[in-house]
């Protein structure tokens, strides 16, 4: 037992570098686009466009920053008077929101589909998995129409109603998966225990699948965020402009002002990873309570 | 008794009298709603339309119409005018957008005719007036038109004692010259991605090898000779003088302007809203851009671009959208479009109010170049024709097809839209 | 060397005949999908057989008749089935990596970037990052003495562009899917694998596959329905060109619907891409995932 026979060190060792070089591999390919816009976001216009390319920017130019996030720029001629604080935060609320009621019925709905039999269990499945087999410009207009009747146009409301009956197929089904790994041994041992059934999924199934649910939630999350077509139908004003929505504004037909675009996307996204890489502590704790099954 | 009937004609009196006031007040606040009117505006988020936003307050001080504004993305435009329009949402009472779409909606867009007083008509320039005309009625106001002139780099040709070329020899000449591979300089452009906007430059090349869409007896000539010559020509270009970037089949005006600022091209065919971005002092080129038509083969003739205002048919205030589409399209507005936006005017009075926009160079050259425009809403379903050719143009410079095959194909494929029309 | 697989079938057993309960549990997330999604897709498919003089099959008709759509078909399914396995492939290697790994959460946060910038948004920084004047990536293999290829100019580089686009757009999902999964493997098979003297590979082989087939599932589904439908990418990055090599039923559906305002027509476009994926699901879900459904 204490042979260590070098065949097997240098196996390993390669396992683990090949291991490595495959995620910093990935790694790379990922960062790259988001660190050129990081870069390009403290360029200013004229440098963008200069060859030969120049990866570093001359100096620090915060300008773009202070642009995109100032809400009323109208002094100045070269960025448009894009709103882009306003659009950010109605996604924050919108993309939440719909996210948090997409979990509470569609946690209930999937754990249904995962352990229960009932009549028309699985083509009810199929169904709402349907939904999401559509091109969205083909639901994009009665869906418009019916917002429309209800008086929820250009209403955060109205986007959070679209929102989670799109996400829910895909929140049932994803979920769906890891409640099918859930073994039935719990359930039993919590009616044993005397629970009815609320008690026994908050306090038992839902520890138990905290990864996936995680995982839902940011997938399901990501949705409204960047979701494009259908805000721009549903809105009209800054109201319910999301942040898609407004980023795509930079592209105006005579020019693509990527300095602020840049500055706008990194703004918006970049603390939200921060904050991901510094709650990921908390996160550890969530995943790894949750592992442990037996 | 008495008391009973004297409190039943109290109570009749409050009852009676609170019906007279609300009646009255809801009939004061339905005046006061009416001479209240808000209306509902759609425009791109480009400059053009930034502009207007700008004149906004003005008109809503003068007219005392409250405008609420909607600004939709350029790429999204389509969509949302499509679904207002088909679905008669009442969501937008003036619409801005570019004018070749009006004949796709001619049939929801109210007609002006009636609006315009014979004084305002004499006032547009023909041409851009003309445009806007579809079935024999104006549809809309422009608030910008525009088409394709040659920019070029005055210090370059100084350099090499270069004449402006005038014809497409003199112009390839020109390119030759000036191209410098190791420097990464280019003679010219060609831009033929397979989006809306490269088709300008194909109609233009066409159009000045005496070629055109349909002739005047309404046959399609896409596949023409000429038509195949002109198409060869800007593949020519690219590949056998190799004076253009060879990424043609990819880029668009955007990638035009980005190359002239970048110093990357002696000459360029672009719209004239570069003009004011390139001539600024952070892209160096500050004083060194000269401007002419562009080059020509057998005859002058450039393609139209440019956007409108319009207002659904169905509108609950037209009065009052056409007032607003009046208002920023009259003499200030086009000059605030001039001066701030760079879009030459359409109306006569402007160039005589405002002599510093009838000396500007940029216009000079614009009002020779739009006496020879050719607007898009003469052909029928130019939408579709946009698209067939634009694929035609992007797959011909990619090398996938060649011009004859592009031509012909995208002259049966628009023979079939034309046959077989479907309603909007 | 027998490793039996019997605790996974207990964990996907269903036991119950609680119908009633079941039911309840999932209406409220039945009746807001049929409110909001039925009655558009109910009105795209009435919408589909309308025609000026009635209800036919003019406007499929029409369509199937026209070359162009037979054409996109095939390249929107060599679309998916090239950006559908590699991104299963990818995704599966890259989650199975991280799980060696100590710090795979601060990994994990920052794979999650290219989730957190709209596909569009993204599609515009990739588009430039292509360009064969500008883009950093010509730049970069310039620099290593390699001639760029005309990335979105040249047919075949668009078709592969538009693949390494939605591979970065998209791949995470499938990382996040697969880690998940990977998270919550339960301890005690392996140890017993490990004790019965098994191979990492045969480890692998017969308790980590079975165990990642829901997770297998849901992305191949979920994957080919999306990508299936790819449009903002194409749209920013070639416009569906050059020629027609990026053409996607999508573009084709919005260009009929939209551009040419022939809003029958792209309803019909619409039911007509929706079918064979239907299909195809139906069959992959039958043939593969049977017991997990």
């Amino acid at each position: 037992m204490r042979f260590n026979s070098p065949k097997i060190k240098t196996s390993k060792v390669i396992t683990i570098f090949l291991v490595w070089l495959i995620v910093i591999g990935y790694l790379l390919f990922v960062i790259i686009p988001y660190g050129w816009l990081f870069i390009t976001s403290l360029k200013e216009s004229s440098e963008v466009i200069r060859l030969p390319l120049e990866f570093l920017p001359d100096k620090l130019y915060l300008k773009n920053y202070f642009e995109v996030l100032a809400i009323n720029n109208l002094n100045n001629s070269k960025a448009l008077s894009i709103n882009i604080s306003s659009a950010f935060i109605n996604t924050l609320i919108v993309a939440f929101i719909s996210t948090f009621i997409a979990l509470l019925i569609g946690l209930p709905a999937s754990y249904s589909f995962a352990k229960y039999k009932f009549w028309g269990r699985k083509s009810l499945l199929i169904t709402t998995l349907t939904t999401r087999m559509f091109p969205v410009i083909a639901l994009a207009i009665p869906i418009f129409q019916i917002i429309l009747k209800i008086g929820l146009y250009d209403n955060k409301i109205g986007l959070i109603l679209v929102y989670t009956s799109l996400t829910l197929p895909f929140t049932i089904w994803v979920m769906y998966s890891y409640f099918r790994d859930v073994p039935t041994e719990l359930e039993d041992a919590a009616k044993i225990d005397g629970c009815n059934f609320f008690k026994m999924f908050i306090h038992v199934i839902l520890p138990i699948s905290k990864p996936g649910i995680i995982a839902t939630f940011i997938l399901t999350l990501i949705y409204p965020w960047n979701e494009l077509l259908l805000n721009s139908i549903l809105s009209a004003s800054k109201k319910s402009q999301t942040l898609a929505y407004a980023l795509v504004q930079y592209n105006t037909g005579q020019q693509i002002y990527w300095g602020h675009l840049s500055a706008a996307v990194i703004a918006t996204s970049l603390p939200v990873v921060i904050l991901t890489l510094l709650l990921q502590r908390y996160v550890i704790q969530g995943l790894t309570l949750g592992a442990v099954k037996e | 008794m008495r008391t009973v009937k004297s409190k039943l004609n109290v109570v009749t009196l409050v009852f009676v009298g609170a019906l007279l006031m609300v009646t009255f007040s809801l009939s004061v606040s339905g005046i006061a709603a009416e001479e209240q009117v808000t209306l509902k505006v759609i425009l791109p988020a480009n400059p053009e339309g930034e502009v207007i936003k700008q004149c906004i307050p003005k008109f809503e001080e003068e007219t005392g119409i409250k405008v609420d504004l909607t600004d939709v993305a350029v790429e999204q435009l389509d969509t949302k005018i499509t679904v207002e329009l088909y679905t008669g949402a009442k969501t937008a009472d003036v619409i801005g957008g570019p004018y070749d779409w009006m004949p796709k909606y001619s049939k929801y867009l109210l007609p002006l005719d009636e609006y315009l007083t014979d004084q305002d008509r004499e006032d547009f320039l023909p041409a851009a007036l003309g445009a806007m005309t579809i079935d024999d009625k104006i549809l809309g106001l422009p608030f910008a038109w525009t088409c394709m002139i040659l920019f070029y780099r005055t210090d370059l040709f100084e350099e090499k004692n270069l004449q402006v070329p005038k014809t497409w020899e003199e112009h390839l000449a020109v390119a030759e010259a000036l191209t410098q591979k190791d420097a990464g300089i280019w003679g010219t452009i060609v831009t033929a991605k397979n989006t809306e906007e490269p088709v300008g430059m194909l109609l233009n090349y066409i159009y000045q090898n005496g070629g055109d869409v349909i002739d005047d007896n309404n046959n399609i000539t896409l596949n023409s000779p000429e038509a195949i010559e002109a198409l060869q020509f800007m593949y020519d270009l690219v590949y056998k003088f190799k004076v253009a970037p060879p990424g043609a089949s990819n880029y668009w005006c955007i990638d035009t302007l980005n190359l002239f600022n970048g110093g990357k091209l002696a000459t360029a065919p672009n719209w004239s809203f570069m003009y004011g971005i390139a001539n600024s002092d952070d892209t160096g080129l500050k004083g060194k851009i000269g401007m002419s038509l562009l080059p020509i083969k057998k005859r002058q003739a450039v393609s139209l671009g440019g956007w409108s205002l319009y207002a659904p048919n169905y509108t609950e205030h037209p009065k009052e959208a056409f007032e607003f589409i009046h208002f920023m399209t009259n003499t200030w507005a086009q000059s605030e479009m001039a001066i701030r936006g760079s879009n030459t005017p359409s109306r006569k009075s402007t160039m005589a109010d405002y002599p510093e926009i009838k000396a500007n160079p940029l216009f000079v050259v614009m009002f020779d170049a739009l006496s020879y425009s050719i607007p898009r809403t003469k052909y029928p379903h130019y939408r579709e024709l946009q698209v067939i050719l634009s694929e035609a143009l992007s797959g011909c410079l990619a090398g996938t097809i060649t011009p004859e095959e592009a031509l012909n194909k995208a002259a049966s494929e628009y023979e079939k839209v034309i046959n077989e029309p479907y309603e909007l | 060397m027998e490793i039996t697989s019997i605790n996974f079938q207990k964990t996907q057993s269903l036991g119950r005949k609680n119908a009633r309960l079941a039911f309840l549990l999932a209406l409220p997330a039945i009746i807001l999908i049929a409110l909001v999604v039925a009655y558009p897709i109910g009105f795209s498919v009435v919408k589909s057989f309308t025609t000026r003089e009635g209800y036919s099959l003019k406007n499929y008709k029409s369509i199937l008749s026209d070359n162009s759509f037979s054409f996109t078909l095939l390249n929107t399914i060599k679309f998916t089935l090239i950006i559908v396995i590699i991104e299963l492939v990818i995704g599966l290697i890259v989650a199975l990596c991280l799980q060696n790994i100590k710090i795979r959460n601060s990994f994990r946060a920052l794979f999650t970037i290219p989730l957190l910038v709209s596909p569009v948004v993204s599609s515009y920084a990739w588009m430039w990052l292509l360009n064969d004047q500008y883009g950093l990536i010509s730049h970069i293999l310039k620099f290593m003495k390699i001639t760029p290829p005309l990335w979105l100019a040249n047919p075949n580089w668009a078709f592969i562009s538009i693949v390494i686009v939605d591979m970065w757009i998209a791949t995470p999902f499938v990382i996040i899917v697969f880690q998940s999964a990977l998270a919550s493997l339960p301890k005690s098979p392996y140890e017993s694998a490990e004790i019965d003297g098994a191979s990492s590979i045969q480890k692998f082989r017969y308790l980590t596959l079975p165990f990642l087939k829901p997770a297998f599932l849901v992305i191949l589904t979920i994957r080919t329905m999306d990508v299936f439908r790819i449009y903002d990418s194409i749209v920013v990055l070639t416009g569906g060109g050059p020629g027609n090599a990026t053409m996607s039923l999508s573009l084709l559906a919005f260009r009929t619907g939209i551009t040419f305002g022939n809003l029958k027509g792209g309803s019909a476009m619409s039911l007509l891409m929706t079918i064979p994926l239907f299909i195809a699901t139906i069959i992959c879900i039958r043939a593969i995932f049977k017991d997990e459904i």
